[in-house]
C-alpha cells in the first residue's frame, strides 16, 4: 500500500451503448441527438408497460454466453487498448478490476430456475453464470488480470459504486492500474420487474419535461481504466481526466421512493466537494442521473439548488438518458465516460425530448442541442433503488 | 490515518443467535448442519430458529431473509457497543454490505411468479426485494443509516471487500462510524450451486469507529494480498477463512460447511470476542478465496 502515489487518473474507456458500440461512435450519436431506444426483440414485451428501450443491436454475440459479458469484453478491449495496455503482460499481471452491475446475468438465473422448476436434475452450468464473480473469472481468463477483483451492486447506482471500489484496489493493493467496469443486460426478469414498479413511462422518456412519466430502461458495458497519475506518465500516457472526488451514501427514506427533500442526494454531492480541492464554483457542467420520472427530475433540480445555492444557474445539466435509456447498473459509468468526453472535447450532449420544460426544473438542461463550453470540473451523478446515491466529480486533465 | 476501533459485534449463524450462543457452540464443538424441513436437506437454514421481531418492532409484510438477518446482527452491534443512531449523526454513520448471493432466495420467488402467471402481474415488492442491494437498503431504512453506504456483491470475497472499503472508510474520515456486514442465507439456488458443501444462513456486523470505547477492540493492520502469500511473521492467534469456511484452529479440522458472504466478518466477530474475553491479546484473521486474499490484525485496545 501506498497512498502518497499521486491523484487518480483515467487513462482508457471503452463503452458498448444503445447508441454505439465503440466511445466515439456513443459520443457522435450523443452529440447530434441521436435516440437508441427502439423495439426491444429479446423478450415478448406484450402487456408490459412500453416495448421499447435501449437493446443494443449490431453486436455479433454468442448466444450460449451472457450479453452483459460479452458487452464488457468488448467495452474492456476497447479501454485496454486505447490505454495502451491490452496483451502488456507486465501490467495487466499488477492490474484489479472492479466491476459494478445491479442484475448482472440474471438471465442466466431466470434460465436456470425456469429449467429446473420443470425438471430439478437439470445441469446447473447456467446458475454458474449468475453470481458476478463469474465475470471476474472471465476476466482474468480472458485478459491476463492478476489483481484483486471485486463487484459492487447498489443498484442504478453501481457503475459509480465501481469506481469508488476500484480507488480502494489502488489504494490498498499492490495494483497499479484497475479495470473500472459496470454493465447490466436487457431481460424479461428485470424489465417485467421495473414495469411492476411503474418506473417505466408507456411513451417516451423525456427528463425534465412536464409531460415526464417515467424512463425508458436499456442495456449496456463502460470500462474505464483507472490508475495514479505518476503511473501514467511513467509509461508515457497522458491522462484524459482526473478524479478529483468521490462519495456514496443512501437516502435511509424508502425502498423505491426518492427522499422528497432531495437530503441525501444533496449530502452525496456535499460530501464529494468536502473532500476535495475543488471550488463549487468551479464545476460548470453536471451530467445528471435524468431518468425522466416525475420525482427523480425535480428532486434531482432541488438538490443542485441546495448544493450549489445561485450557481446551479450557472451550469450547464444534461440527460443522455434522454437518448441512450437507463442502462442500469452501467449508466453510471456510461455517464462518467460521457462526462469525460465533454472536459475533453468541450461538447455538452443535448437533453432531447424536452419540449415542454417542467417549470419546477427551472435549470439549464441543455435542451436545444448539443453546446460548445470551455468545461474544467464536471459533476456526474447517479441514484438507485433503495436509496443508494453516488457522486464522482472529475477535472479535465490539461498538462 | 485514523486507528479504527471495533466497538459492537453482532452475530448469527446456525450455531446460535448472539455471540454467546455462537461462542458456548464453537466451545462445545457443535455442528450447526442439520436436516433442514424446508429444503429436505443437510444445511445451516436458521429460519425456524430465529425471529425478527426480538430485533425490530418494525412490521414488514415481506422481508428476505438475507435482510432480516442484516437486521438483527446491526441490531445486536448496535446494543453491543451501546451505540445510537441519531439526527446528530445519521448522516455520519456509514454501512459496507458483503454478500455473495444476497437476496437469491427473494429472486426466486420473483422467478416462480414470472413463471406460474403472465409477467405483467409480476409482483412490485417481490421485485424490490430481490436487489443485491436491498438487505443493506432495508437496514439503512430501519436505523435511519444516511451516510457513507456500499455493497459487494456477487464475488467469493464479498465479504472481506466489505470489511475492507468499511476500515478505508474510516481511515479517510468518511465516515464517523461505520456498521460492516457478511450476510448471506440459504435457498434452493444456493444449495445447488454449492452441491457437496452445506451452506448456512451466516450474518455477522462489525460496528468500527475512530472513538476508543472500554470494550474496543483495534483493528491495526489490513492487506489485502491479492494471491500473494501471506507473510510469516505473525505470532499471535490465527483464525482462517478458506473459500468462506471458517477454520477457527488452523492446526484442525473445523468447517462446518461455507458461511458464504458471512464468513470473514463471522470470522472476526469470534476473533474480536476472544479478544474482549481476555483468551488473547491479538488474532489474525485471514481470507483466502481463489486468487483472492487477505487479512486484518486484531489486537486488544
Amino acid at each position: 500500500m501506498n497512498d502518497n502515489r499521486n491523484r487518480p487518473v483515467i487513462t482508457g474507456m471503452g463503452a458498448v451503448t444503445p447508441v454505439g458500440l465503440t466511445v466515439s461512435e456513443t459520443w457522435e450519436s450523443l452529440c447530434s441527438g441521436t435516440s437508441g431506444i427502439r423495439k426491444i426483440t429479446l423478450f415478448d414485451t406484450s402487456g408490459l408497460r412500453n416495448s421499447r428501450g435501449g437493446e443494443i443491436r449490431g453486436f455479433t454475440e454468442d448466444a450460449e454466453r451472457p450479453r452483459s459479458l460479452q458487452f464488457l469484453e468488448k467495452a474492456t478491449g476497447e479501454a485496454l487498448s486505447n490505454g495502451n495496455i491490452l496483451e502488456n503482460s507486465e501490467i495487466l499481471e499488477e492490474t484489479g478490476f472492479a466491476l459494478g452491475t445491479n442484475f448482472g446475468c440474471a438471465e442466466s438465473f431466470s434460465r436456470y430456475y425456469t429449467h429446473r422448476d420443470k425438471n430439478p436434475s437439470v445441469s446447473t452450468d447456467a446458475l454458474h453464470q449468475y453470481p458476478f464473480g463469474y465475470y471476474a473469472d472471465t476476466m482474468r481468463d480472458e485478459f491476463g488480470i492478476k489483481g484483486e477483483c471485486v463487484a459492487v451492486s447498489t443498484a442504478c447506482a453501481s457503475g459509480l459504486a465501481a469506481v469508488e471500489a476500484a480507488l480502494q484496489i489502488l489504494k490498498y493493493t499492490d495494483a497499479e492500474s484497475v479495470i473500472c467496469a459496470a454493465t447490466d443486460e436487457l431481460t424479461l426478469y428485470s424489465y417485467a420487474g421495473l414495469c411492476a414498479l411503474h418506473a417505466v413511462t408507456k411513451e417516451t422518456i423525456r427528463p425534465f419535461a412536464e409531460s415526464r412519466a417515467g424512463t425508458q430502461f436499456s442495456e449496456g458495458a463502460a470500462v474505464v481504466l483507472i490508475e495514479y497519475e505518476d503511473h501514467a506518465r511513467s509509461r508515457g500516457i497522458s491522462p484524459l481526466a482526473r478524479i478529483e472526488g468521490i462519495f456514496l451514501n443512501n437516502d435511509a427514506f424508502h425502498t423505491t421512493a426518492p427522499d422528497t427533500e432531495a437530503a441525501g442526494i444533496t449530502n452525496c454531492m456535499e460530501q464529494v466537494f468536502k473532500r476535495s480541492n475543488v471550488p463549487k464554483e468551479n464545476v460548470t457542467y453536471v451530467n445528471s442521473h435524468g431518468t425522466g420520472t416525475k420525482y427523480n427530475d425535480v428532486i434531482e433540480t432541488r438538490a443542485l439548488k441546495n448544493v450549489f445555492g445561485p450557481h446551479a444557474h450557472n451550469l450547464y445539466i444534461d440527460s443522455i438518458k434522454s437518448m441512450t435509456g437507463h442502462e442500469m447498473g452501467a449508466a453510471g459509468l456510461i455517464e462518467l465516460i460521457s462526462t469525460v468526453m465533454t472536459l475533453q472535447t468541450g461538447t455538452i450532449p443535448p437533453t432531447v425530448n424536452c419540449s415542454d420544460p417542467d417549470p419546477e426544473c427551472d435549470l439549464n438542461y441543455c435542451t436545444d442541442g448539443s453546446i460548445t463550453a470551455d468545461i474544467e470540473c464536471a459533476l456526474t451523478n447517479s441514484y438507485g433503488i433503495g436509496g443508494a446515491n453516488g457522486s464522482v466529480l472529475l477535472s479535465a486533465f490539461r498538462e | 490515518m485514523e486507528p479504527v476501533y471495533i466497538n459492537g459485534i453482532g452475530i448469527l449463524s446456525s450455531l446460535g443467535i448472539g455471540i454467546e450462543q455462537v461462542r458456548t457452540a464453537v466451545l462445545h464443538n457443535e455442528s450447526g448442519i442439520f436436516k433442514s424441513e424446508t429444503y429436505g436437506t443437510e444445511c445451516g437454514s436458521i429460519e425456524d430458529l430465529f425471529d425478527l421481531s426480538d430485533f425490530t418492532e418494525t412490521t414488514y409484510h415481506y422481508l428476505d431473509r438475507t435482510a432480516a438477518c442484516t437486521i438483527a446482527c446491526i441490531r445486536m452491534a448496535m446494543d453491543d457497543s451501546s451505540y445510537i443512531i441519531n439526527e446528530t449523526n445519521r448522516c455520519s454513520t456509514g454501512l459496507v454490505f458483503g454478500s455473495i448471493w444476497s437476496c437469491a432466495g427473494t429472486m426466486e420467488k420473483f422467478q416462480q411468479k414470472l413463471i406460474d402467471s403472465d409477467p405483467k402481474y409480476a409482483t412490485p415488492f417481490l421485485f424490490s426485494n430481490s436487489f443485491p442491494n436491498s438487505p443493506a437498503s432495508t437496514a439503512s431504512i430501519e436505523f435511519g443509516i444516511k451516510g457513507y453506504n456500499t455493497i459487494f456483491s456477487g464475488c467469493s470475497n464479498s465479504g472481506f471487500m466489505a470489511f475492507s472499503a468499511g476500515y478505508d472508510a474510516m481511515r479517510t474520515s468518511k465516515s464517523d462510524a461505520l456498521f460492516t456486514v457478511g450476510a448471506d442465507a440459504v435457498s434452493q439456488t444456493v444449495l445447488d450451486y454449492y452441491a457437496d458443501i452445506p451452506p448456512n444462513d451466516s450474518a455477522a456486523c462489525i460496528l468500527i469507529s475512530n472513538q476508543k470505547i472500554e470494550s474496543s477492540v483495534e483493528i491495526s493492520n489490513l492487506r489485502i494480498r491479492s494471491g500473494k502469500p501471506f507473510p510469516d511473521d505473525f505470532t499471535g492467534e490465527r483464525i482462517q477463512v478458506i473459500d468462506n469456511r471458517i477454520y477457527l484452529d488452523p492446526d484442525k479440522e473445523t468447517p462446518r460447511g461455507t458461511c458464504m458472504g458471512g464468513a470473514f466478518h463471522s470470522a472476526a466477530v469470534c476473533a474480536a470476542d476472544r479478544i474482549r474475553e481476555g483468551i488473547t491479546d491479538s488474532c489474525r484473521v485471514e481470507f483466502t478465496a481463489g486468487d483472492s486474499a487477505g487479512y486484518c490484525v486484531l489486537r486488544k485496545a
